[in-house]
């Protein structure tokens, strides 16, 4: 099972920070306060779409061809989240 | 999904593949609309005349559709804050005005080649050439949208002002030419 990672606080949605690192193989605890990077703050669906513009190398016409959509629908969602992370950015500075 | 298409199938067809099947529609349109005596004289206006040679219902159809894509593109341009194309403007423009082609289609019935004013066939060819304004309408909302990525009171107000643009200068233009 694939499980998800919380962004937001199930009480009161506010965006949730690590608080602790731990490493399977020798079991060391690293605790502290960080922040989630900002691609981890996006939707899964949208890490998924940077992935695979990626791997597409930052093709639009190859990301619609495999998306079977139209290259201003792949450009349109490629816009809303570069607006979504300018957005993150800009509330962590 | 598949009645998604009738109403927006931009987010599948864009580019130049809404271009090649957009001037297809257009090509088959004035055909038939020469064959029947169907003016377009702008998107919101339609008359019946044989009175015309080919040509001025291709420039007809041809004028309306470039003016409206001139505007819309020209709209994107200044308003979206995408990287816009101008091939995707066109080609769904094209593409959006394929319902059109209904009135012409019907009127190579023989039943509905000729009537009277306000007799049932003149009204069933005017319900149809308004429903089909509809979907084209609702059709060019959705590739405005799509293809220059604007929302809300942006994509609305440009939208409805480029319609009334491309109309008063299609009917200035068809004044001039014939």
């Amino acid at each position: 099972m694939n499980k998800r990672l919380p962004l937001k606080c199930p009480s009161c949605e506010n965006q949730l920070q690590v608080e602790q690192l731990h490493c399977e193989k020798c079991g060391t605890i690293v605790t502290g306060l960080y922040s989630l990077p900002i691609i981890s703050q996006l939707p899964i669906e949208h890490q998924s779409f940077i992935l695979d513009f990626v791997k597409a190398s930052g093709s639009l016409k190859i990301m619609a061809q495999n998306m079977k959509l139209s290259y201003p629908t792949v450009r349109n969602i490629l816009d809303e989240i570069i607006n979504r992370i300018n957005n993150l950015d800009n509330n962590e500075k | 999904m598949k009645s998604r298409y009738l109403y927006n199938p931009f987010t599948q067809i864009a580019g130049l593949k809404s271009f090649i099947m957009g001037i297809f529609g257009l090509l088959i349109t004035t055909y038939l609309a020469f064959n029947t005596g169907t003016h377009f004289y702008g998107l919101l206006n339609i008359d019946f005349a044989k009175d015309s040679d080919y040509w001025v219902y291709l420039m007809e159809n041809l004028s309306n559709w470039l003016f409206l894509s001139i505007f819309l593109y020209i709209s994107g341009l200044i308003l979206s804050k995408s990287k816009i194309r101008a091939i995707d403007t066109f080609g769904t423009t094209l593409l959006s005005r394929i319902p059109l082609i209904l009135a012409p289609l019907i009127r190579t019935i023989p039943l509905f080649q000729s009537f009277v004013i306000g007799s049932w066939e003149m009204y069933l060819i005017m319900g149809l050439y308004l429903g089909s304004l509809i979907w084209a309408i609702i059709l060019l909302f959705n590739a405005f949208k799509i293809s220059c990525n604007l929302r809300n009171e942006r994509l609305i107000v440009s939208f409805i002002i480029s319609i009334l643009l491309s109309e008063v200068c299609t009917k200035l233009v068809l004044k001039l030419l014939t």
